[in-house]
């Protein structure tokens, strides 16, 4: 894999490559600054865009947007108090309160040397797994890959927020989805109710435009209103002052980068879960704690070095299992199944170049990310005052067209509606988006290799396989796990 | 805690219809269409689908009782157990928020739901806008359908001036001239 490593390093350095990585960054940190919008919207916008582009530049376009969105939202988490992303409210506690004392310039300079030092530490985790990983993968066939995607869609509904039970029920629909069209294993059509459009299934490109961007945009149309609602008004001074805060304090960015990548790993634990696990280490393992929550720098380093690191660390299972580690790898899996890859160890075989591509353009994204936020924060932070009504309409014409764009079908604008209004609905009743989209990307894998492996070994195929029953007994014990933790607790309540 | 005292209030009513029963009606009625449609295929093609719909239509039918009786104490037990990152206690940043906008609105949590209908009009309001998007796109330019739309959503569900809707739609019109025709070339 490593010969490739000065191609791929010429695919960003070569023009367009800066230029797509800049837009791409740019992007990504204007979804990052507005609440509501994060990495799954930014990739999901962008995606039409990049059918039909080379490849590699298609992942600088993306991944560079994808890397600068939790910097983007950390530059509102300071500067109006007000996370744009999940991955970046922690950093509310000192950040803004850091403003408020005149220190803003200090804050972002700290937030964005920590982002840019984590994504490199993520990066450096990543390359150095990798390797490992194709040497793992070898040993799996059709059962593992089944439990794999079994235990992939496991994870992810006994961590994702809310009800379980409708976690799971979710799951449950997203798989149903993706049982419909052509089946090559089985030879048959399912669920088109003659219609042609469906013919291919689901298309995942103008689904996610519609859970994501569609959804969104009516939440955000609804709420009415500006996103900012405090801000700071003043200086941004104190550059040079954040950036030497981080390496006085490079155990505890050090500490927390391993914690964002450990987080990132585990497919389902979103970014806002390393934010505060970082954040919660810092203030324990502070002499003087007092000081967090009234503006200590260390409350920004810890929670911007996890949320940073945690994307290197979730495309270990991506790239590696083709079973994503977080919500935004969902949909970056959807997108380069599209785009014609195969997620997993047949990619680090036959694309080694786009992989490491991915690698550098992570590092670089966060690199351009931080020089923009430092730089300019201030400009950026002017689309918080646009009210939401406005926004809207841009953001569903955006996301409709884009469907639109793909193949010129007005199918798939009907199809982004339809899965808008039921994002809409889901987040309104408490059901699980990502389950829905995570099984959408899994599920035909999921069938393909389960009638695979019932035509090759039958039932007892899954079960006598060691690492196919190993990943069996974990998924068990994952999706139980919530259940009999409760009967405990009851049972230590009523004894005591 | 709020989330509690809802539990309680709720679990003191007989029958509940809301928004959410509907939804999981919604929903319980397509796995059970799935399930049924599945049977016309040969064994091996219905293997999955027939099994995610059985399974899919019992836990809405279990969600659907929950929800719209909330006396139903065991099937509260099992629907509601919460997941491995959940505390019951923690409000969500969602439920921070609304809680934020009531008090703001000086408006007691009794009349959410009034607020949460008003809001299920302006939805279908947006749906009905972006469904004649369709329309228009299917008829003319894209160009054209996408300044229509921008300008009568800014104009008459944000109620903006006549200007601001103008303008914005001038702009975001040029804006997809620029990337779609002139950048990306796309032959819409």
């Amino acid at each position: 894999m490593f010969e490739s490593a000065i191609p791929a390093l010429m695919e960003i350095l070569t023009w367009p490559g800066p230029l797509y990585l800049c837009l791409g960054t740019l992007l990504g940190m204007m979804f990052g600054i507005l609440p509501g919008l994060g990495g799954p919207q930014v990739l999901a916008l962008l995606f039409p865009i990049t059918y039909g582009m080379d490849i590699n530049l298609a992942m600088v376009l993306l991944i560079g947007a994808m890397a600068a969105v939790p910097f983007g939202g950390s530059i509102s988490a300071i500067l109006i108090n007000t996370p744009g992303t999940g991955q970046s409210a922690a950093t509310c506690f000192d950040g803004f309160p850091l403003a408020q004392k005149g220190k803003a310039g200090m804050a972002i300079s700290a937030a964005a040397t920590a982002s840019c030092l984590g994504a490199v530490f993520g990066a450096v985790i990543l390359t150095v797994l990798l390797p490992v990983g194709r040497r793992v993968v070898l040993l799996f066939s059709y059962p593992e890959y089944f439990m794999l995607a079994l235990m992939g869609l496991s994870v992810i509904t006994a961590v994702s927020k809310g009800s379980l039970w409708k976690g799971i029920a979710s799951a449950i629909f997203g798989l149903m989805l993706s049982t419909m069209g052509y089946d090559p294993v089985t030879g048959s059509v399912r669920y088109t109710f003659g219609s042609d459009y469906l013919w291919d299934g689901i298309r995942l490109v103008p689904a996610f435009i519609g859970l994501f961007a569609v959804g969104e945009a009516i939440d955000l149309f609804i709420s009415r209103g500006k996103i900012a609602q405090s801000s700071f008004k003043g200086r941004m001074g104190g550059i040079g002052e954040g950036i030497l805060a981080v390496f006085r304090n490079f155990g505890l960015f050090f500490r927390c980068s391993v914690i964002g990548c450990i987080v990132g790993i585990i497919p389902g634990v979103g970014g806002a879960v390393s934010n505060f696990l970082a954040y919660g280490h810092a203030v324990q393992s502070s002499k003087n704690s007092g000081t967090f929550g009234s503006g200590d720098i260390r409350g920004v380093i810890a929670p911007e070095a996890a949320n940073n690191s945690k994307d290197g660390g979730a495309l270990v299972p991506t790239l590696i299992f083709g079973i994503p580690g977080s919500l935004e790898m969902a949909v970056l899996l959807g997108v380069l199944i599209v785009l014609g890859l195969e997620p997993g160890p047949r990619m680090m075989l036959e694309n080694p170049e786009t992989v490491l591509v991915l690698i550098y353009v992570l590092v670089a994204g966060n690199i351009v990310a931080s020089l923009i936020g430092i730089f300019g924060a201030g400009f950026l932070l002017k689309l918080t005052h646009v009210p939401s009504t406005l926004l809207a309409p841009v953001i569903f014409m955006l996301g409709l067209m884009g469907a639109y764009f793909t193949n010129g079908i007005l199918g798939d604008v009907i199809l982004s509606l339809v899965f808008g209004i039921l994002a809409f609905a889901m987040k309104r009743f408490g059901f699980s988006r990502i389950a829905v989209v995570i099984a959408l990307v899994l599920g035909r894998l999921a069938q393909k290799t389960f009638h695979q492996t019932l035509m090759l070994w039958g039932i007892k195929g899954f079960f006598v396989r060691p690492i196919s029953l190993t990943l069996f007994i974990i998924t068990l014990g994952m999706v139980l796990f919530p259940y009999l933790r409760a009967t405990m607790l009851k049972k230590k309540s009523t004894s005591s | 805690m709020e989330k509690r005292m809802m539990t309680v209030k709720r679990a003191n009513e007989r029958v509940v219809f809301n928004g959410a029963v509907v939804f999981c009606f919604v929903l319980m009625v397509f796995f059970l269409i799935f399930t049924f449609v599945s049977l016309e295929y040969n064994s091996r093609a219905r293997s999955i689908p027939l099994t995610l719909g059985l399974l899919g239509s019992l836990m809405m039918f279990i969600q659907l009782i929950s929800e719209a009786f909330p006396g139903a104490g065991i099937f509260h037990k099992i629907v509601h157990q919460e997941s491995l990152l959940d505390k019951a206690d923690t409000p969500t940043a969602e439920e921070e928020k609304d809680k934020a906008k009531l008090i703001k609105e000086n408006v007691s949590p009794s009349k959410k739901n009034d607020l949460r209908s008003k809001e299920w009009v302006q939805v279908l309001r947006l749906v009905l806008w972006m469904t004649g998007f369709i329309v228009l796109l299917a008829l003319v330019d894209y160009l054209l359908a996408v300044a229509a739309f921008v300008f009568w959503v800014t104009k008459i569900e944000a109620r903006e001036s006549w200007v601001r809707s103008i303008s914005l739609s001038i702009c975001v019109t040029l804006g997809f001239y620029l990337l779609f025709d002139v950048v990306l070339n796309s032959q819409l």
